[in-house]
């Protein structure tokens, strides 16, 4: 066992060496024995003890209390005093410094020793609790989230400063009731919160909830609210401990995604009904010209008397014209948008596409990982059809992954047909360690409206539109799969 | 009297079209539904204007318009298509592709196909 370290100040010298004898036959180690407070305090710092023992009455101008009250102050030492002044004067003035223990002169060793081991162990038990908080305050710090204890009346207390820089209000103005939480909360968002709360509050009293608050800036921040109600044994709400995170990002990009998505799912049932509206206008356009020349025929035929047939031939004539309108309508309404050929840069695209999807990975705990050549790709192609593609084939590997599932997107530069002679493409790989799919669906995927996802909206459009948007740029889409270990989408486009 | 050579291997179209030009007294009308057999009565009628469909089975079209073009003897002659679907051509123009050729779509009324064949024919 290591032996503590004990300055003694004491200014009778015979007594001090009594005192030092004592110790030492204790097993202590007495760092020095010194006769005033100023000289104790000077030497602290040099020995750094465990403990000291102080005389009340010393020489120079500080006495005892006084040196101890410094010390306290200044090095957080425990400090027992040894004094042959037991008035309840001197006692009570040294209540104040929080002493370890007070001994009486004459003492036995015994005694001294008793109170030295309970002094070190009361304050090893301080600086450990100390440092404890200490550990849990940096703790809550470092954390992203900000913790909180709320009341029933929507009161809340806050622990550090971190409020102030998402709301704009100080921690005081929270924790002194000039604000109550609530009135922060969009007025909108307040009823569902309140809602989830009721309900918690019936059931396991844990809950998560996400609301937006105005700050004092008057911007509007997302937060995400995760609590415990602890009540009493009547129970009554005492108090909600928990924690808010700023969510805005993630939701920002929620948005984005959401409305990517839709854009998409928009452009494929425009390209769906497009192919079929082309198709059927073939159908109908024909036959619509036989019957406009036939009612022409007709007509000829008609004499100038005949007004009643006449008219009926007029009739048909406009009903022929107002199908024709609804077809061209179809056409015009249907029509893919011009094809814009630009330099683009395919990572960007693919960072961007990644970005888009980053949040929904993360919440599956799926991993995207990139790695792209280091070789010039100078590509020219229609951005926004570059930008769906990509879009749908990260989609499906994010789909076709399960939670720890990771998505593998690179790039590189190869010649076709011919490995040496033959044109420059650059060739982006998405590949998954999903479920992979299975041969007799492999034949079918790039046929249109084929999809294992109705149940999650799925058009069975992105594969088939993605193919056309590849075959648009005279690239190629391969597409490689084994049921359980997933799949590998290769799209290779011409470069310039 | 304008002589047209029509093309197209919908015959009751065909023939309501023959019916109708004709009709006005203006025009002599051929009908030939099979392209093939039809570069040859152009070869042979040397007609004032020939209206062509794009759909048809074998030769389509846009062969008979190329033959037509690159054959000495018919390349003076004006063409027109005559379809259901110009968008299969990528027309930024009502009536002209993006190369110069003439489209009429179906339905069309006679008294308009009239007034494109005289502004086509001299």
């Amino acid at each position: 066992m290591v032996k503590a370290h004990i300055l003694v100040v004491e200014d009778e010298s015979v007594v001090a060496m009594d005192i030092k004898y004592r110790l030492e036959n204790l097993g202590y180690d007495v760092s020095a024995t010194l006769s005033s407070g100023e000289s104790a305090i000077e030497k602290i710092p040099e020995f750094n003890p465990d403990l000291v023992l102080m005389d009340v009455v010393l020489k120079g101008q500080m006495d005892g209390i006084e040196a101890a009250e410094r010390i306290k102050q200044l090095f957080d030492v425990p400090v027992i005093y040894l004094t042959a002044y037991g008035d309840d004067k001197t006692l009570e003035r040294a209540k104040i410094t929080e002493p370890y223990g007070y001994i009486l002169k004459p003492f036995e060793s015994r005694e001294l020793y008793t109170t030295i081991e309970m002094a070190l162990y009361k304050s090893k038990m301080q600086k450990d609790l100390k440092a404890s908080e200490e550990k849990y305050r940096r703790l809550i710090n470092t954390l992203p989230n900000i913790v909180f204890k709320g009341y029933a009346d929507w009161s809340v207390d806050f622990f550090d400063d971190k409020i102030e820089k998402i709301s704009g209000y100080a921690k005081d103005d929270f924790n002194s009731r000039r604000l109550k939480w609530s009135d922060i909360i969009v007025t909108d968002d307040l009823e569902p919160a309140k809602e989830i709360f009721a309900e918690s509050l019936k059931t396991n009293k844990l809950y998560i909830r996400e609301y937006r608050i105005k700050t004092k800036d008057a911007v509007i921040v997302w937060l995400q609210e995760s609590s415990q109600i602890v009540c009493n044994k009547h129970g009554e709400i005492e108090f909600i401990i928990g924690a808010f995170l700023n969510i805005t990002e993630r939701k920002k990009a929620e948005e984005a995604l959401k409305e990517a998505q839709q854009t998409i799912i928009y452009s494929e049932k425009m390209a769906a009904v497009g192919r079929l509206s082309s198709g059927i206008a073939h159908e109908v356009k024909n036959p619509l010209g036989i019957i406009l020349g036939g009612v022409e025929f007709l007509r000829n035929k008609l004499p100038a008397s005949d007004e009643d047939a006449l008219s009926a031939m007029d009739k048909i004539e406009k009903s022929v014209m107002r199908a024709d309108d609804v077809i061209q309508g179809l056409l015009k309404f249907s029509r893919p948008s011009e094809v814009r050929i630009e330099a683009i840069n395919i990572h960007e695209l693919i960072n961007d596409a990644v970005s888009l999807l980053k949040y929904k990975a993360q919440l599956n705990n799926i991993k995207i990982v990139t790695s792209f050549t280091q070789e010039p790709v100078s590509l020219e192609a229609d951005k926004m059809q570059i930008e769906q593609m990509l879009f749908n084939l990260l989609v499906n590997a994010c789909e076709a992954v399960s939670a720890g599932g990771v998505i593998n997107i690179t790039s590189h530069l190869q010649r076709f047909p011919d490995p040496v002679t033959g044109d420059l493409f650059c060739t982006i790989t998405v590949m998954d360690n999903g479920e992979g799919i299975s041969k007799e669906n492999l034949s079918k995927i790039l046929e249109p409206f084929f999809t294992t996802k109705r149940d999650k909206k799925g058009t069975g459009l992105g594969l088939y539109i993605s193919k056309m948007i590849v075959d648009n740029h005279k690239g190629f889409l391969d597409i490689k799969s084994e049921q359980g270990k997933g799949t590998e989408v290769a799209v290779s486009l011409p470069l310039n | 009297m304008k002589r047209i050579l029509v093309i197209d291997d919908e015959k009751d179209f065909c023939f309501f079209l023959k019916q109708n030009l004709e009709s006005s007294g203006d025009f002599a009308v051929e009908v030939c539904s099979n392209a093939l057999e039809g570069f040859t009565q152009v070869r042979k009628l040397h007609p004032d204007m020939v209206l062509l469909d794009v759909r048809m089975p074998g030769m389509g079209g846009g062969d008979i318009a190329t033959a037509i073009k690159e054959n000495q003897e018919t390349k003076d002659i004006p063409f027109a298509f005559i379809t259901a679907l110009k968008e299969q051509f990528n027309l930024k123009n009502k009536e002209l592709s993006v190369s110069g050729e003439l489209f009429i779509t179906k339905p069309v009324k006679i008294k308009e196909l009239v007034r494109i064949i005289d502004t086509y024919t001299t």
